[in-house]
């Protein structure tokens, strides 16, 4: 498997209280390569927080993440992470944000692959821009095309499309799943929005209320390449929408 | 109608600022000349007269010279402020060891009347030159150490978070993260500091030198010179207007993007 997690237990302490809130108890799931994986479940079931240790910025208590057999114990340059927030240094322009994880590479290199990952998000000519001065949608796709720029085995998404208006989300996910498909990545898709999960997955991993366990796998396997209107017509569609709906127990 | 021509006149923001300053100085001018003793307040023409023929003068008691002390004795200052106070609120704000064994002392000594502390730089350095800087360079060194680390301080988790999820650490971390998210704070710390300064290099000049504009706003004092001590005044506020202004050009210069975010600061 590409991407193995393993019994991922996560509990916080509460402070100034004796007691501990668990979040994550025991998750396992894995992913193969190139494939689009869904973690859905109710809003505060520990999706964040699993995502943030897959990121390496937060450590599970016990259990294990494994890409490619290598056991993931910090951040590094082979996950890349699109955030709620966007998370842009807003100090920066486009270009500098874009290129800031690479700064590794040959000054060559990097500007290639800033070019390379802005026009893969549409974004050509807003280089020398600041990130305010840019609609909440575009400031997402800055946020994607710094991700990729790193060329990560796995690309970590965190509700990406959660503070931006029902249009643009429903735009954003077509471009998404353009650059998931072009480039073959990997993806972790972190989202409460069940259609966003229908419509952008292979597969969609449902938890339970915290603390959290994976209730159910299913698989998407709805034709590809997806079209938003036309992917959403499909009686396929509707039938995975129903069986999902029963899993996050909002149907019987 | 007329009326709310009138009004529309004066909702304009030139019409209205020129306004309130021509009635406030026609006000002061009759007060100042005609119901109260000169000797209070003054009043503005003898303000300006006053203020020219300050101007034009030379030696001690005018406007020119003594302020080539004055600034000098602010800019020392203020730049051991930068010098000494702006690494010390970064190390601050980035080390947890120095903030909880050095901030309890920082902050006692941010609100303590520094000018309290004159009569112990007497001491120190005795009078003269030495002693105003050090003075001018305590007054405001604490605003630039302060506004720094509540910079550093208030840097959002999740940059911090950014920053780790894309490996930038240690020096980068600094370069790309800390120091360009703290330069507004710090600008705000530059506001202040200078403004201290110009404090500190006023008020020690005034005890303890016989040149500068504080020597001269004393002496002034000394002989009711009312009108020659307000035409100093207003010097020294143009003075302290200017050197804002200098700040804030610089804060549009190298934060622009934070002016912009959020209207103003």
């Amino acid at each position: 498997m590409f991407v193995e997690v393993n019994d991922v237990k996560k509990s916080f302490q509460m402070s100034r209280q004796k007691e501990t809130l668990q979040v994550l108890d025991g998750i396992s799931f894995s992913a193969d390569q190139g494939e689009v994986v869904s973690i859905i479940g109710p809003s505060g079931c520990g999706k964040t927080t699993l995502v943030r240790i897959l990121a390496g910025i937060e450590k599970q208590d016990s259990g294990s993440i494994k890409i490619e057999n290598h056991e993931v114990t910090g951040p590094g340059s082979n996950r890349g992470m699109v955030f709620q927030t966007f998370n842009l240094f807003p100090w920066m322009t486009i270009e500098q944000n874009v290129g800031i994880g690479i700064l590794d590479l040959p000054e060559e290199e990097r500007k290639k692959r800033v070019e390379t990952y802005l026009a893969m998000v549409n974004l050509q000519g807003f280089e020398k821009y600041h990130p305010h001065q840019l609609s909440g949608g575009m400031q997402q796709r800055v946020g994607v095309a710094r991700a990729m720029a790193l060329e990560p085995k796995v690309l970590l998404v965190d509700e990406a499309l959660a503070n931006v208006d029902a249009q643009t989300a429903e735009q954003l996910m077509d471009q998404l799943l353009q650059v998931f498909a072009k480039t073959k990545k990997t993806v972790i898709y972190v989202t409460h929005n069940m259609d966003e999960a229908i419509y952008m997955s292979n597969r969609i991993v449902v938890l339970s209320k915290r603390p959290s366990k994976v209730i159910q796998v299913l698989d998407d396997e709805l034709p590809t390449p997806r079209w938003e209107k036309d992917t959403r017509a499909m009686p396929e569609y509707g039938q995975l929408r129903t069986t999902l709906r029963k899993s996050l127990g909002l149907a019987r | 109608m007329a009326s709310n021509r009138a009004l529309q006149i004066l909702q304009n923001k030139w019409v209205a600022t020129i306004l309130t300053f021509v009635i406030f100085v026609v006000v002061w001018q009759i007060v100042g000349s005609y119901i109260l003793n000169p000797l209070f307040i003054s009043y503005p023409t003898a303000i300006a007269s006053a203020f020219a023929r300050l101007a034009v003068s030379t030696g001690q008691y005018s406007l020119i010279g003594p302020t080539v002390p004055t600034l000098l004795e602010t800019f020392e200052g203020f730049g051991l402020s930068i010098l000494i106070g702006l690494p010390l609120g970064l190390l601050l704000g980035i080390s947890r060891t120095l903030d909880i064994s050095l901030n309890p002392y920082v902050n006692a000594l941010y609100v303590t009347p520094r000018i309290a502390m004159i009569p112990l730089i007497i001491i120190w350095f005795g009078i003269g030159e030495p002693a105003i800087v050090f003075t001018t360079f305590f007054l405001s060194v604490f605003p630039m150490i302060v506004n720094t680390y509540v910079g550093v301080r208030d840097i959002s988790k999740s940059m911090l978070d950014t920053a780790e999820v894309f490996s930038i650490r240690g020096l980068r971390r600094f370069r790309y993260v800390i120091l360009p998210a703290t330069f507004p704070f710090i600008i705000a710390g530059l506001r202040l500091s200078i403004g201290s300064a110009l404090v500190g290099a006023v008020v020690a000049q005034m005890i303890l030198s016989l040149s500068g504009l504080g020597y001269i706003l004393t002496a002034f004092g000394d002989f009711f010179q009312t009108a020659q001590l307000m035409a100093v005044i207003i010097e020294l506020m143009i003075i302290g207007v200017i050197m804002n202004y200098g700040i804030d050009l610089l804060g549009k210069r190298f934060a622009d993007w934070k002016v912009t975010e959020r209207g103003y600061r």
